[in-house]
């Protein structure tokens, strides 16, 4: 799970946006930032479920109008047995929803 | 007298210790930092009870002994080929032997420490240290550019020579020229301030970049899964590139001494770029679909359909499946290969870009066989 994972997010097929997120597992739990740069969005709160490999992470962030939002973003890890596994499922800020798909690199 | 000795051994001493460190630059398949932890340095004193002399790094197994219990550590070395160019051997120590290392500790927590500094007790010797390879003085520094019967120069072995390959490229790590960014061998900045002179990066690809520079390049794949380097950065690694002309085949095969006895293939068949990031039947995907053709002397190669699994860089310049490389071989004279390449990936850049350097010829030799084999955490 550790590791940088890049891909896209988006509400649809057409309006997809470039996404960094990084991931590490501490050995007790899973901490990291969306986007490490000067609006990096830190992860407040993240957990996994091993027996389906879904990802369910939280985390707080300026919008693109400089607003304090909250991330609800949950997915599955899939291509387990290789490096470049993927991650993908949904997100959501407030009543606006989408979806995503990050490889790790 | 006295006083003279001990001046020239500290002269000595110093000399020694600027060349290894700078071999173990060198010789590391990844950045020490990447795995251990310099803040964490470390002496240990045991007995060997296991010699690993694999690629991609040589492993000694210690017994560490505190008097009432015992530990177990692997000591990671550099890699075969370095430790082999400088004199040591899988016999250099044996089980039982004793030695003291210090080094730095592997940052996971597991017993694992860098061996910087290497010594068998029972003589005192210093033993796997590592000195750079140098670039071989040629014994025909004027020749001119080898040539085929029509006049089109020869990229790979000129008739007379028994082998040959391209290696000491002059810059070792991909940036926009004119940049002229300190780097060091693994192509980490020596200035995170200068990140912006390296490319025309865009927000994300910026970031990403900043955050592997930032955590040593831990993340490089050809560290984590030994997967293959491709594009440019095969141009830039430190055991050379073959360019083997097939001309009845109107084709050349890219072999490069590093990685897992990979190759591209060049077509000069004048066949259509049909590269896409989605791969077919000619497409590796990982070194892209190749198409060159000659101009005047130099040979421009187009190249697309990338995937994103890899790093195309030593300092790990983000990329996308959008990657579209064009290259231009040049040999200006017999020692000589001038590389250059333009990147265009509006995923991850705001402009195309060139960068460019040279290689140097290594005559009457075998490309160096390092393999990222029997990688282990």
């Amino acid at each position: 799970m550790s590791g940088s994972w890049v891909g896209d997010w988006g509400t649809g097929t057409t309006n997809r946006n470039r996404v960094v997120v990084i991931l590490e597992w501490t050995g007790s739990e899973i901490t990291g930032v969306v986007n490490p740069g000067p609006n990096a969005i830190p992860i407040k709160s993240a957990n996994v479920d091993p027996t389906a490999w879904r990802l369910h992470f939280e985390a707080v962030g300026k919008d693109a109008k400089g607003s304090m939002v909250s991330y609800t973003v949950d997915g599955v890890i899939d291509d387990l047995g290789t490096y470049n596994r993927t991650l993908a499922g949904s997100w959501n800020v407030g009543n606006t929803k989408g979806d995503f798909s990050i490889t790790r690199q | 007298m006295l006083d003279h000795n001990v001046k020239r051994n500290f002269l000595a001493m110093t000399l020694l210790a600027t060349m290894t460190l700078g071999a173990a630059e060198v010789a590391a398949h990844h950045v020490p930092a990447a795995k251990f932890d310099p803040a964490k340095p470390m002496k240990l004193t045991g007995s060997i009870s296991k010699v690993d002399w694999l690629n991609p790094h040589v492993h000694l197994f210690v017994e560490v002994s505190d008097g009432s219990t015992t530990t177990s550590w692997a000591v990671e070395l550099a890699n075969t080929l370095d430790l082999r160019r400088s004199g040591w051997t899988s016999v250099t120590v044996k089980p039982g032997d004793m030695i003291t290392v210090t080094g730095t500790v592997a940052r996971n927590g597991s017993r694992q420490i860098w061996g910087d500094n290497v010594t068998l007790l029972a003589s005192g010797q210093r033993i796997f240290t590592v000195s750079p390879e140098q670039a071989p003085v040629s014994d025909n520094p004027d020749a001119p550019t080898p040539r085929w019967p029509d006049g089109q120069p020869r990229l790979g072995t000129p008739p007379g020579q028994s082998g040959g390959y391209w290696a000491f490229p002059s810059k070792i790590s991909l940036m926009e020229d004119g940049a002229d960014v300190p780097v060091d061998s693994y192509g980490m900045l020596q200035e995170l301030a200068d990140i912006d002179k390296v490319a025309p990066f865009q927000p994300w690809a910026r970031d990403l970049y900043a955050y592997r520079q930032r955590t040593s390049l831990k993340d490089d794949p050809m560290f984590t899964d030994c997967k293959t380097q491709a594009g440019p950065r095969i141009f830039q690694r430190p055991y050379g590139v073959v360019l083997l002309e097939e001309r009845d085949h109107k084709r050349i095969r890219n072999f490069w001494g590093d990685g897992n006895q990979n190759w591209r293939t060049i077509f000069l068949d004048g066949r259509e770029q049909t590269g896409t990031p989605e791969g077919n039947g000619e497409d590796p995907l990982y070194w892209g679909h190749a198409v060159g053709q000659w101009e005047g002397d130099a040979l421009v190669i187009d190249t697309k359909g990338f995937n994103d699994k890899f790093w195309f860089s030593n300092g790990g310049l983000p990329h996308t499946p959008q990657l579209h490389l064009v290259e231009r071989y040049t040999r200006p004279d017999m020692n000589t290969l001038h590389y250059e390449v333009t990147i265009d990936d509006p995923g991850a850049y705001t402009r195309s870009w060139t960068a460019s350097w040279d290689l140097q010829w290594v005559a009457n030799a075998e490309l160096p066989t390092y393999y990222c084999q029997d990688n282990r955490p």
